[in-house]
């Protein structure tokens, strides 16, 4: 095959770039939450724990399922509003789990709505833990 | 081209980029409120409720109708000015000097006279379920468009 001119070559490569770069840093993201909430916990995360707690209703008549289905990689809907919520597990929403700030402030509210509390970091890492297990 | 009237080019560029920092500094606080009461619900047309009724909402995220919407306080006040700034006006939405604006669309005045014909079977019927949901009848509604013409 004949070579591309150096103009489309630099061209494919920076849109190669614009799409393998958010997947490739999305797993970094993941294992940087995981490592923050491993500070703060005493116990190793257990993704058996983690979907346990996913589908817990004793706090409220809520469980994460009511919402986000009891498989993640399926989207789900908002109970109250209808509102269509895209999957959570990373792998079939990669965009998932890259924005602390926007973990932080899920968890804060979900948990306070499901658990009447907010979730301990080994809660939350066990969550992602299952989460990021389920392929 | 080196007349007197062309600009040098760097005075260009420096407009060009002024113009589209001045239209992105305005435009992110609108994308926020889009973002942020977007993620659960249609986007409220400002307008719908008096200023009074925003603060209020916006000063108890943490029990936002049955849920916790909290927010980054930076953030809830940078979406609070937005929404007072489009707010409906006092006489408008049908409220007599010093009476306390409802915290829910639903219970405004002009909400009830607008909607007296639905009966309230409809209201339950599955496909729509709560007041709230504009959008299970108007079709367009996440445009901000209410028009009776739209209903399905």
């Amino acid at each position: 095959m004949k070579s591309l001119p150096r103009f489309w070559r630099a061209g494919i490569q920076a849109c190669a770039l614009v799409v393998v770069a958010p997947v490739a840093l999305a797993a970094p993201a993941q294992q940087a939450l995981l490592s923050e909430w491993q500070t703060g916990s005493t116990r190793a995360f257990s993704a058996t724990r983690g979907q346990k707690l996913f589908n817990d209703r004793t706090g409220s008549d809520w469980s994460c399922a009511t919402c986000h289905t009891a498989d993640p990689r399926q989207a789900g809907q908002h109970a109250t509003t209808s509102k269509p919520i895209k999957p959570l597990a990373p792998a079939a929403n990669a965009a998932r789990f890259t924005d602390p700030a926007k973990v932080e402030k899920w968890f804060r509210r979900n948990c306070n709505d499901v658990l009447g509390r907010e979730c301990t970091p080994t809660e939350k890492g066990d969550v992602l833990t299952w989460l990021m297990s389920l392929k | 081209m080196n007349s007197p009237h062309h600009m040098p080019r760097y005075e260009v560029a420096a407009r060009v980029l002024a113009v589209l920092l001045l239209t992105f500094t305005a435009a992110a606080p609108a994308a926020e409120l889009q973002d942020e009461c977007g993620a659960c619900h249609i986007v409220y047309p400002a307008k719908l409720l008096p200023a009074q009724s925003w603060q209020q909402v916006m000063g108890s995220l943490a029990k936002h109708f049955g849920t916790d919407a909290s927010l980054d306080p930076a953030a809830a006040k940078r979406i609070e000015a937005l929404l007072v700034q489009g707010a409906g006006q006092p006489r408008r939405m049908r409220l007599a000097p010093g009476q306390p604006a409802p915290l829910r669309i639903t219970e405004m005045q002009w909400f009830l006279r607008e909607h007296d014909e639905i009966p309230p079977s409809r209201w339950r019927s599955p496909k729509v379920r709560s007041a709230s949901r504009c959008e299970a009848c108007h079709v367009n509604a996440e445009r901000g468009q209410f028009d009776d013409d739209d209903k399905k």
